[in-house]
């Protein structure tokens, strides 16, 4: 059945209202297609009587919540910010590592693809510099609200389907062994991925300080005033030359001025207000 | 008439749909008394030459015990203890049942089913509520072992129907099974498995439990079972122990990883401790001439 304007709107009020997030137009087919089993299993007729039962069950409604608020993600998301990473952040993450102890996160890490993607890419270039060891310098954490998600991610098993999300062949054929229907991520990479639950509207200052941060495809979701406060954590929890990324769609400039803007090709890279690290940074980048 | 309407006719009129395993009945019913002993237990078994041969092989497999020979049931009961004894009967014994196949791997199944009953006992240990008794872990193992019987119904007795919600599957990509199967069926595994277990007679638990093991929410008496089962059904999925059908590794409950109790640092554990339940389960599995 589809879902009319009106009904729609309905549950996009509803949604907001109870975890912040906001369904931009355009999503009635996610909506439609996520609720019609819940519409059947609660015997209602329509989406309207469907919002009439939720309003009034709040198991119902976590369903509703649940459905919509989604885990998706892929491998190396956005061709354009990976390739940014592989040539120019992750150089110099390595470089650093030669020195001390380098810190990433995964900010909203759902079933694991980015944080993995990443320790693929800092891997790689570890063997490319001539040493692999490199590599136990590095600590990347990937946080999340959802176990579910989390314990996904932990056992570092991937379906035919989400391997197929942007997973390259030569990293499936070196990274990953196949048992059963499942695709197994290699334990050199898997050690080298720790992954926590933790809501973002919680304190964060127990993670520690990181050197790169990813923050993508999750503050879409809240309200402007939780982004506001989401970005002055992440601030917080990151070291003075760090550098912060957000989704390609995505932009800070309404929530924080506590980081500087730097374009280079085609991405976009952030770096804490007034670190003088920033400057030498941005040389070996730009 | 819906298919719905259709199907649950159907289970009240077919002759064959079988009846609770007879040797089961009997260990539970003297379990479940105050006299419950190794002998008055292994009286029982002795009865079924089959089971008895078994039971004995299995408690010599080094999965399931250490150390010294075991030669006949009363030593078996007293080396596995009779809760254990009496669930490698009960799964023993559902493995003959409704053995002729349609659509689904009958030996995948079982395999998954009795993981997925080891696995809720293994999964319980892993948080700590002082209600966690020895009967409860048992009642844990049954509602494992029969949480899927539904698909076997449907297999078994709606064939064609089933068929149509198999190939669904195989297109639809992440749709989870439960809701496949009330888009083409109006009512699920889960549904008519709570419906076999009750005319089965086991406790309102175990029947709210495989009623909502895909739902965990919205059980009642049977929550915590129904939560261990979306846990443990989930996490053997996660690992390629399926039940045969097409379906995708959707997640488990957040909700019921909380209320449980279970730790994400244990993550790494509890996959090893279920691949080792695994194991236990291909061994009674091979005993039983499947
Ligand atoms: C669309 S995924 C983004 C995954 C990944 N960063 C990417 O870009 O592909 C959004 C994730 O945010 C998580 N999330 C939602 N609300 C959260 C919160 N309050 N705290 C932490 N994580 C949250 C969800 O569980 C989900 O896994
Ligand atoms: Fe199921
Ligand atoms: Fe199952």
């Amino acid at each position: 059945m589809a879902i009319s304007k009106e009904e729609f709107d309905l549950f996009r009020k509803f949604i907001k209202e109870k975890c912040g997030i906001t369904l931009v137009e355009g999503k009635e087919y996610l909506v439609e297609n996520r609720l019609t089993v819940l519409m059947i299993q609660s015997g209602a007729e329509t989406f309207t009587e469907l919002y009439k039962l939720v309003i009034s069950d709040n198991t119902l409604a976590a369903k509703v919540i649940e459905a919509i608020v989604t885990n998706e993600t892929l491998w190396f998301r956005d061709n354009s910010f990976f390739e940014l990473l592989n040539g120019k952040v992750v150089p110099w993450l390595v470089d650093k590592a030669k020195r001390s102890k380098v810190r990433i996160w995964s900010v909203a890490s759902s079933t694991g693809q980015e944080a993995y993607s990443v320790g693929i890419l800092v891997n790689e270039a570890c063997i490319a510099v001539g040493n692999p060891a490199l590599k136990n310098k590095f600590e990347v954490i990937g946080t999340d609200i959802s176990p579910s998600a989390i314990f996904m991610a932990i056992s570092g098993r991937y379906s035919q389907l989400a391997m197929s999300r942007g997973m390259r062949k030569e990293y499936l054929e070196k990274y990953f062994k196949k048992d059963g229907a499942a695709y197994e991520l290699d334990e050199s990479i898997r050690s080298m991925v720790q992954f926590k639950k933790m809501n973002l509207l919680d304190n964060l200052i127990g993670l520690g300080s990181f050197d790169f941060v990813m923050c993508r495809n999750v503050l879409i979701y809240f309200s402007d005033e939780i982004k506001r406060d989401i970005y002055s954590k992440l601030h917080k929890n990151m070291n003075n030359s760090a550098v912060l990324v957000i989704g390609a769609t995505e932009s800070s400039a309404a929530y924080t001025d506590d980081f500087t803007q730097r374009s280079i090709g085609g991405s976009v890279l952030y770096t804490p207000k007034g670190s003088t690290q920033s400057v030498g940074l941005e040389t070996s980048i730009g | 008439m819906t298919t719905r309407e259709d199907i649950l006719d159907g289970l009240n009129n077919i002759a064959e749909i079988p009846t609770m395993p007879e040797v089961i009945c009997k260990v539970d019913e003297v379990m479940n008394s105050s006299s419950a002993s190794a002998a008055s237990v292994a009286d029982i078994i002795i009865n079924d030459p089959a089971i008895t041969l078994k039971v004995v092989k299995l408690a010599n497999s080094p999965l399931f015990t250490r150390g010294r020979r075991i030669d006949d049931v009363r030593q078996a009961i007293v080396q596995l203890g009779f809760r254990e004894v009496r669930n490698i009967v009960l799964a023993l014994s559902s493995v003959n049942m409704m053995r002729s196949v349609n659509n689904i791997d009958h030996k995948k199944f079982w395999q998954h089913s009795i993981t997925v009953g080891f696995a809720m006992k293994a999964l319980a240990k892993f948080y700590k509520k002082s209600d966690l008794d020895e009967e409860f872990l048992s009642t844990a193992f049954t509602a494992g072992l029969l949480h899927d019987i539904g698909v076997l119904v449907f297999d078994q007795f709606f064939p064609e129907l089933y068929q149509d919600v198999l190939d669904s599957a195989v297109e639809g990509g992440d749709e989870p099974l439960d809701g496949l199967e009330l888009q083409e069926l109006g009512i699920t595994h889960c549904e008519v498995g709570g419906i076999i277990l009750a005319r089965w007679e086991f406790g309102i638990p175990i029947v709210d439990s495989v009623l909502n093991h895909h739902s965990p929410e919205s059980a009642s008496e049977g929550k915590m079972l129904a939560e261990l089962l979306n846990i443990a059904n989930f996490i053997c999925n996660n690992q390629g122990i399926t039940n045969g059908t097409p379906l995708q590794s959707l997640g488990f409950s957040d909700l019921a990883w909380e209320e449980l109790g279970l730790s994400l640092d244990d993550s790494r554990e509890i996959i090893e401790s279920v691949r080792v339940e695994a194991e236990k389960s291909q061994v009674l599995l091979s005993l039983s001439g499947s």
